[in-house]
């Protein structure tokens, strides 16, 4: 799969990287051990003490390693879902928000019901959702303008009926006061106490490029995923800007792997236990405030250098990608992937240079993510071709391999 | 000679004299003309009569001495809570900046203790320890330690903070917040606000029922709708388990709801509301067509939501402010502030009422006015302009508050006999300015008592309906215009035709308008005089609290004063945002074709607005087609003619939006 | 501590050069790559005199591993829908005249080919957006034409708009052609939904470099364009380049648009030393900045970019055009039958000359529908069709495609003389060869 040339390559690029940085030898994988393979529910059982309250979610709590999801349940249009083409997934409550290309389904109760344009939704294609978890509004960005969804009621945000940068709006995410969103040309903090907008582009932040794809909060920063430009926090705090590059400054090369953001396209930010992750179309990134890591499929067990879409959640990262969903702690891997030409599943499990692969009777619907949400033991994942839940099913230790 | 010569000069002198004073008298006629019916008549029997040079010259400003001879403190009474035991009343005083507690067994005022501005209503603790008031223009709630009697703590909340709920059980209060639009959610233990939910449009009404488990909220204001879409007004409904917004219910074709109240039971909840008839013209006056009054009923479980007229062929009971069920259930008592009445409902023929309507009997009771007849057991009259409500705890007493007259009157509930008052304000209430503030609010003087000026002026600001008032119908609609600080920026309506308020209140506002005899001279001296003197913008929210320009709002400020493109190149005089929009007011009080004219408009040129507080006068535009102000330039400046704009960048129109939003009274302008 | 510094100053160097032996031991071994991206030449490869970078992108194209190949074909559909946006109306005269332009050319080819029969008897629509309207417009345009059903989309001229755009295309995964942006950034996105049929800014740059330091061997060149987006990506890899090539700009100045006294500039300029000037912007700054050189005495060659190679140009700058070197996408006077029945035909139908976006939307739009009548009426299928597409013969000549789908085909020289233009295919002459 890999030559040996970029395992050479990578092994003394770090060892460059480490002696400029004293940070020691990097401990990524190389992706080339051993292959084994399983059965389902292989690993550590899952202690029932383990699994997180949806209801008293901890900002900190972490899993105990990275979780193996499993028992994988298919939802496309057969069971009412709208389109096959699911966007976005946000699971809030009782209930499973879904973003598809028709319409906004909401699962609840076993029943799908579908939110149109006629309901009031901002337009058909639903690409991003979140919930403001102390008020509950849900937050719908389409491909043509905002809403808010509030206790059954539809508003709308537009660039000509509100500050809103552009009507194309890739991510939003609802902090208590302040929701955040990306879009097209811009992005965008909405202080819903003031119904004041605040815009970043180029002409008011440092950000090279206006064009916005992903955005975050975490404490008294945001994170806005600008495509061209980095990455750009800003403090909501002191007013302050920080903008993270790709450091050799060039789109066609990367030209070492861990010397900071690995491309200056970025789709989506990610933030979770004060680690940064970002997810570019060459690779994803990974920052806890002191150094980077930079993954890459032919470097790392990521199943695809094209990351639609990144998310990190009780100490590990999400990555939704167009070959496999792809989880991590930065050190142990766990990829999800449908058996080719099967209807079963294939997750690997890579920790250290070890590598295991588990053929499992279930399988998420498609192997192109395009966006995934989490929640105590359950995972939703947004594909290309229908919608998956999978659960806990054990943890990716030693004793797996 | 030399008498002769002298005797001569003065002759000359006095012919002189003759001339010019007869000159200065013409002149003055002129210009009495012109203020007053707009033009030079050729035949003077036109013109209003009873005017004063001290009308303009005095009442008419917002200072100096003539007004503040004129001027006097009042308490104006404005909403009430008592203590569980009977012995304690507690009334906000919205002019006075105060809390007022007094002694019911013996109606002595005990204290008037300091609170913020224009305090709104005030509700009490369980345990009657602390008391809660509503600051509305200071965005607080005050703490009042009922021992002590003194403020003991401030709560911060949205903007104009008004109607109070207070769950005791779960130590929570509820603050609708009008100004921003929702309610904020206390802890009261720390007054820490847990959570901020959006409610309706300019809510003020709120209350939690008697089982604990809702909070609903009602909104003044319709939500924005489409252009001449009929007004839908919010009802929201909180889970109070939660605290989040369980559902948002609206009473269409109606809005200015003002208070709210619950059955005993908890099963029906009543509100008061407006249904204008914004939409059909204004020459069906005659009809009943222009607005009537109703009462909200709402089902908290089922969904039931029914509007039930309050009013009478031929005799309208206008600005319905408060509404409350007594402790037996029995019945409804709402106060009139625009007839100075109190409506009293036998609340088990509300409820056959109902049941008809629901089983389909009776079909659209709210227009329906004769339907009043089987529910409306009384009317009781009132001192002026009576707002908040209060129910003894035995249900035997009802107390009003008559803003207007300073005082709590107090009513016995099976004879309707006033028992008793409660003097708050020493103020003389027939003072002229006073008496013009209870003429804007009282509906005696249109047709049919269908409405005061407060009607389309709720808080003498505006109503934000566009109405259909002109000779011919369905043209020249009308977006109604805040009256607050109107000094200096006459002329008046969008057609810049008056050329003052005593214009504007004439004449052809009787035939049009109030379809009445026309107002007394002294009448209308007395309602310009309050119009232009006593009516203040609340402290606009979006200045920060040392008057500074945020970082924003100095870039959209010099947007506002270019005057040139980003291109560089020059942006005609006229086409300027300044130029038209002077400082302080924000306006050159000039008629100007600005592009936002339609076929339905008999002139393409309208007068310019002034943006004091713009932000609190959506929807915007002649005829109200812009429902914000970025749709001023993103949907109807296609051609540049309202301001050269379309080259600005989406950051600069936002900046531009930030500093319109924090333009301020007059007064405040740096 | 402070011994540290140097020590590991020393390491890394040490490193960089056991980097070095070791990428050169490892590229004599493996493949050479399929694709040199932007068929950029080796000796201005970002750091090429440093280091092999740990990893060169778009050596491979990047595959469509979705599921929309699955879609089914539209049930008896009256038209194919094509959408298009481009600067069709609002403040710039120059961007929306080309854009109708671009509009007139593929229109043409989708009318030619709705006489041939369009797709299997179905005639195709073309339905055409502005772009040049506020904020992002072709966002928005593109999901209207999505809303519409649009089977792909052309489009657009202007770098800004057109990066919305195609993001928005991968998202509604709509197969796009772009026929008329220079900006180089676009196609380094890695979107697999989106081809450029039109060279880049780079090609052009990579045509100065070459004429300037290579062919006529300049060794001090300035530059001074306008501070916006379009000539600051437009020139990166002139400025790069001739970092590269060991001989960096001796000066570089930008001028805000609409400014029109350039004089503070050119002085710097002159002070300089420069040999040369490189002017990047709109073609009536050209024009004026080329204007004020001369007539203050300065006589630099002029390299400028294929704005300048137009009538408009030489009637803006008269006499003062004569010398100017600019880069041009291909031959307009190649004699090339098709393109002389285009022109001819272009002319008779809208009354004017075509220009350069024409030609270049003729042939993109050409490319597009015979992928279409290959692939049937599905995007994704369409998407495989276009992006597939290594080499097509289109009336301009050979249009190339690299590893990110982006015409590589070198660029034209356009000299002015005696009035008129004078072009040749540009071939990078090795170091070796005149430096």
């Amino acid at each position: 799969m890999k030559s040996t040339f970029h395992s050479k390559r990578v092994k003394v690029a770090s060892l460059l990287i480490s002696l400029m940085m004293i940070t020691g030898l990097s401990d990524l994988p190389d992706g080339s051990g051993t292959l084994h393979s399983g059965s389902e529910k292989a690993g550590t059982e899952m202690d029932s003490k383990s699994v997180i309250n949806p209801d008293s979610e901890e900002k900190d709590f972490r899993f105990p390693a990275v979780p193996i999801y499993g028992d994988w349940t298919v939802y496309t249009m057969d069971d009412g879902l709208p389109s096959n083409k699911i966007n976005a997934v946000k699971i809030d409550e009782d209930r499973i928000l879904v973003g598809t290309d028709q319409g906004l389904a909401v699962l609840e109760n076993g029943k799908w019901t579908i939110y149109t344009p006629e309901d009031g939704l901002a337009h058909r294609n639903v690409i991003s959702l979140d919930v403001n978890a102390s008020t509950g509004d849900v937050w719908i960005g389409t491909m043509s303008g905002l809403n808010r969804w509030s206790a059954g009621v539809f508003e709308r945000f537009d660039q000509f009926n509100s500050g809103l940068a552009n009507d194309v709006v890739y991510e939003v995410q609802a902090d208590e006061r302040y929701t955040w969103i990306a879009t097209a040309a811009g992005a965008n903090r909405f202080d819903t106490y003031t119904n004041q907008w605040k815009i970043f582009n180029e002409e008011t932040s440092p950000m090279h490029e206006p064009w916005t794809y992903g955005i975050t909060y975490g404490g008294e920063k945001a994170w806005i995923a600008a495509w061209g430009g980095g990455v750009v926090e800003y403090n909501n705090e002191t007013d302050q800007f920080r903008v993270y590059r790709d450091p050799d400054g060039h789109f066609q090369i990367s030209l070492f792997p861990d010397d900071g953001l690995v491309h200056d396209i970025t789709t989506g930010v990610a933030f979770d236990n004060g680690v940064l992750w970002v997810s570019t179309y060459f690779g994803l990134s990974r920052y806890n405030g002191q150094r980077w890591w930079g993954f890459f499929d032919h470097n790392s067990p990521l199943t695809s250098n094209f990351v639609n879409a990144v998310k990190a959640k009780y100490g590990i990262g999400y990555m939704a990608t167009d070959d496999g969903l792809n989880t991590s702690d930065g050190n142990v891997w766990v990829t999800y992937h449908p058996a080719e030409g099967s209807s079963l599943g294939e997750t690997r499990i890579t920790i250290g240079d070890r590598q295991r692969r588990i053929t499992t009777e279930t399988s998420i619907s498609h192997g192109f993510i395009w966006n995934m949400d989490i929640r105590g033991d359950e995972i939703w994942v947004a594909t290309s071709r229908g919608l998956s839940r999978g659960v806990v099913t054990g943890y990716a230790d030693e004793s797996i391999l | 000679m030399r008498i002769r010569k002298r005797t001569l000069l003065l002759v000359i002198l006095g012919l002189i004299l003759l001339l010019a004073a007869n000159r200065f008298y013409n002149w003055s006629l002129d210009h009495y003309d012109y203020y007053t019916i707009g033009v030079i008549p050729e035949v003077r029997e036109r013109h209003i009569e009873g005017m004063k040079c001290i009308s303009c010259h005095g009442y008419m400003q917002r200072d100096g001495f003539l007004v503040d001879r004129y001027k006097d403190v009042y308490k104006s009474p404005y909403n009430m809570a008592g203590t569980t035991d009977g012995e304690y009343l507690l009334v906000t005083g919205q002019e006075s900046n105060s809390l007022f507690i007094t002694r019911l067994s013996d109606y002595l005022l005990e204290k008037e203790i300091p609170v913020g501005k224009r305090p709104h209503s005030v509700v009490l603790s369980a345990d009657n320890r602390t008391a809660y008031v509503s600051n509305q223009w200071s965005n607080t709630v005050s703490v009042i330690d009922m021992q002590s009697r003194e403020e003991t703590g401030i709560f911060e909340t949205g903007g104009g903070p008004s109607g109070l709920a207070i769950d005791s059980n779960r130590n929570l209060l509820y603050v609708a917040n009008t100004y921003t639009s929702d309610v904020s959610v206390l802890d009261l233990s720390s007054g820490r606000e847990m959570r901020r939910l959006r409610a309706g449009n300019y809510p003020t009404g709120i209350g939690l029922s008697p089982d604990g488990k809702h909070v609903i909220v009602v909104s003044q204001r319709s939500h924005l709708t489409e252009h001449r879409a009929p007004p839908k007004t919010e009802v929201t409904l909180i889970n109070a388990g939660t605290q989040r917004v369980r559902e948002r219910r609206f009473f269409m074709e109606s809005h200015i709801m003002e208070r709210i109240d619950f059955t005993p039971e908890g099963d029906l909840a009543f509100t008061t509301l407006v249904k204008p008839k914004n939409l059909v013209p204004s020459v069906k006056i005659e009809h009943g067509w222009m607005m009537t009054f109703s009462l909200g009923v709402i089902s908290p479980e089922d969904g039931m939501m029914i509007q039930l007229p309050l009013d009478e062929p031929n005799s309208y009971y206008a600005d319905p402010f408060d509404v409350k069920v007594s402790p037996d259930g029995k019945k409804v008592f709402i106060s009139h502030s625009g007839v100075d009445r109190i409506s009293v409902l036998d609340l088990d023929q509300v409820r056959k009422v109902i049941a008809d309507v629901r089983e389909g009997v009776i079909i659209e009771p709210e227009n329906d006015l004769l339907l009043s007849q089987r529910y409306v057991i009384e009317r009781i009259e009132t001192g002026a302009n009576p707002k908040g409500l209060l129910l003894s705890a035995d249900g035997e007493t009802l107390f009003v508050a008559e803003r207007l007259t300073d005082r709590i009157s107090l009513y016995e509930t099976q004879s309707y006999a006033k028992t008793g008052e409660i003097v708050v304000g020493q103020g003389n209430q027939n003072a002229f300015l006073r008496r013009g503030e209870q003429f804007f609010n009282n509906a005696a003087h249109t047709f049919q008592n269908q409405y005061s000026c407060y009607s389309c002026h709720p808080d003498n600001h505006e109503d934000g309906l566009t109405y259909d008032m002109a000779y011919y119908p369905g043209t020249d609609l009308s977006n109604v215009q805040t009256l607050r600080e109107l000094s200096n920026t006459s002329p008046f309506k969008w057609n810049g035709r008056n050329t003052s308020i005593y214009m504007q209140c004439g004449m052809r506002f009787s035939t049009f308008i109030t379809r009445t005899e026309v107002f007394s001279p002294d009448d209308l001296n007395a309602l310009v005089g309050f119009m232009t003197s006593r009516i203040d913008h609340p402290p606009n929210m979006y200045r920060t609290e040392n008057g500074e320009l945020t970082p924003a709002q100095k870039r959209g400020k010099e947007l506002f004063e270019r005057t040139t493109t980003n291109s560089g190149k020059a942006i005609p005089l006229r086409d300027q945002c300044i130029t038209c929009h002077p400082p302080p007011n924000f306006t050159d009080r000039l008629m100007h074709d600005v592009g936002t004219g339609t076929d339905k408009d008999s002139h393409q040129d309208f007068l310019t607005p002034h943006l004091n507080n713009i932000y609190e006068s959506a929807p915007y535009l002649h005829d109200g087609r812009a429902n914000t102000l970025e749709e001023l330039w993103t949907v109807f400046n296609d051609e540049d003619e309202h301001g050269v704009a379309n080259d600005m960048t989406k950051d600069q129109l936002n900046d531009l939006v930030e500093y319109l939003l924090s333009i301020g009274s007059a007064k405040y302008y740096q | 501590m402070k011994t540290r510094y140097p020590l590991l100053l020393i390491g890394a160097i040490c490193a960089i050069i056991s980097v070095r032996a070791e990428f050169a031991g490892a590229q004599t071994q493996s493949e050479p790559p399929r694709h040199t991206f932007a068929n950029t030449p080796a000796q201005i490869y970002p750091f090429f005199n440093f280091m092999e970078p740990n990893y060169r992108w778009f050596e491979e194209r990047h595959p469509y591993l979705g599921a929309a190949r699955e879609y089914p074909f539209p049930v008896n559909p009256e038209v194919v829908r094509i959408g298009f946006i481009a600067p069709l109306d609002g403040s710039s005269e120059y961007y929306s005249m080309n854009g109708q332009h671009m509009l007139n050319g593929a229109l043409m080819a989708f009318e030619e080919a709705n006489r041939a029969g369009g797709f299997r008897g179905i005639p195709f629509e073309v339905i055409a957006r502005n772009d040049l309207g506020l904020w992002g417009a072709s966002g928005n345009e593109l999901v209207s034409l999505d809303d519409m059903g649009v089977l792909a989309a052309i489009g657009s001229i202007d770098g800004n708009n057109t990066h919305v755009a195609i993001r928005v295309a991968l998202k509604l995964e709509l197969p796009m052609v772009t026929t008329g942006s220079t900006d180089p950034t676009l196609t380094d996105t890695r979107i697999p939904w989106v081809i450029r049929t039109n060279q880049d800014d780079r090609q052009f740059n990579f045509a100065l470099l070459n004429e300037a330091y290579n062919v006529r061997g300049y060794t001090r060149v300035a530059l001074l364009r306008a501070n916006n987006r379009y000539a600051r990506v437009g020139t990166r890899e002139f400025v790069d380049g001739a970092r590269r090539l060991g001989t960096p700009l001796v000066i570089r100045q930008v001028y805000l648009p609409g400014e029109r006294n350039f004089s503070p500039y050119l002085e710097k300029i002159e002070a300089a030393g420069a040999e040369a000037v490189v002017l990047w912007g709109e073609v009536d700054e050209i024009a004026e900045i080329i204007r004020q050189m001369r007539e203050s005495g300065m006589n630099q060659t002029v390299f400028t970019s294929d704005k300048a190679v137009s009538g408009h140009f030489l009637q803006l700058a008269g006499e003062h055009a004569e010398g100017v070197i600019a880069a041009y996408p291909f031959h307009p006077e190649s004699g090339n039958s098709e393109l002389e029945a285009f022109y001819r035909n272009y002319r008779e139908k809208y009354q004017t000359e075509a220009n350069s976006f024409a030609v270049q939307a003729y042939d993109g739009a050409r490319l597009l529908i015979e992928s279409i009548r290959k692939a049937g009426l599905n995007r994704a299928l369409v998407r495989d069709e276009i992006t597939s597409i290594e080499s097509y013969q289109g009336i301009t000549g050979t249009i190339r495609l690299d590893g990110s789908w982006n015409n590589v085909t070198p660029a034209f020289i356009a000299e002015i003389r005696n009035g008129r233009f004078y072009f040749h295919q540009f071939e990078w002459v090795a170091e070796s060869d005149n430096r």
